[in-house]
């Protein structure tokens, strides 16, 4: 088999995590995932005035 | 992620013998998980190894098309074009393609990953993404954040994925001949197909 020469980036400053790593923090971010992969806005919404990547807002 | 773990020790280095115990310890060391979640996560992945009551797995068994490795990933090509386990710079290019500014959040991230998925099933014709597949993908989409991110304001530097994923220099520089996304799916679709026929 071929192994990927993946590296963490240690080189770019990072560090493993202080704090553990717990299956809840996995399954929050997945929720968060989950949601964000519906297509489907709130009426009257977008996602700019919801204030995602608002720094292509006109203020 | 596995695969990096063991290029740095923290997992067997031949990528075998990755037992739970083998599995808790490396990834302790690696990215301080409790051994509460890696045990949930190596009963999960224990059915890569084909063998009943397997006692480890390898890095080859997880890349068995279908089992725990899906299509539509955003690193690698599906099965359906060749490898399914190599990095694929064009297919990562498109990835990243939907990316904006140096901090990633959960909609690029999401992003990403529905436009692989689209890109999947309009181009290869065994494209298989069940709800099972789903919910392991969901986890590795995570897996950014969990590892290089924020975890309570779930952002994740940009340039720390990319360099996860192979944006290297020096020693590790990918060398993969870069074509555009539909291009380099239509030639191995052209490909399948001739050798079928």
């Amino acid at each position: 088999m071929s192994i990927e020469n993946e590296r963490l980036p240690h080189k770019l400053g990072w560090a493993r995590k202080s704090e553990v790593v717990k299956l809840q923090d996995i399954l929050k971010i997945s929720d968060m995932l989950a949601n964000a992969t519906s297509l489907l806005t709130q009426p009257g919404a977008s996602l700019s005035a919801a204030g995602v990547h608002a720094g292509s807002v006109k203020l | 992620m596995m695969n990096t773990l063991a290029n740095h020790g923290y997992l067997p280095r031949d990528g075998r013998n990755i037992t739970l115990a083998n599995a808790v310890s490396g990834l302790k060391a690696g990215l301080n998980f409790e051994p509460s979640l890696v045990k949930i996560m190596w009963n999960k992945a224990i059915i890569a190894n084909p063998t009943p009551n397997a006692t480890y797995f390898t890095l080859a068994h997880l890349n068995r098309h279908n089992v725990l490795e899906h299509d539509a990933s955003l690193s690698r090509s599906d099965a359906y074009f060749g490898s399914n386990h190599i990095f694929n710079q064009t297919v990562f290019d498109q990835s990243r393609s939907v990316w904006q500014g140096g901090v990633l959040d959960v909609q690029q991230i999401a992003n990403a990953k529905l436009l692989r998925m689209v890109q999947s099933r309009a181009t290869n014709p065994e494209y298989a993404f069940t709800a099972h597949t789903e919910q392991f993908s969901l986890g590795e989409m995570a897996a950014p954040f969990i590892a290089f991110g924020d975890l309570d304001t779930v952002l994740v530097n940009r340039s720390l994925v990319e360099y996860f994923f192979g944006q290297f220099d020096d020693n590790f520089g990918r060398t993969q001949k870069k074509t555009s996304v539909s291009k380099f799916n239509q030639e191995h679709v052209d490909r399948k197909r001739a050798s079928s026929a």
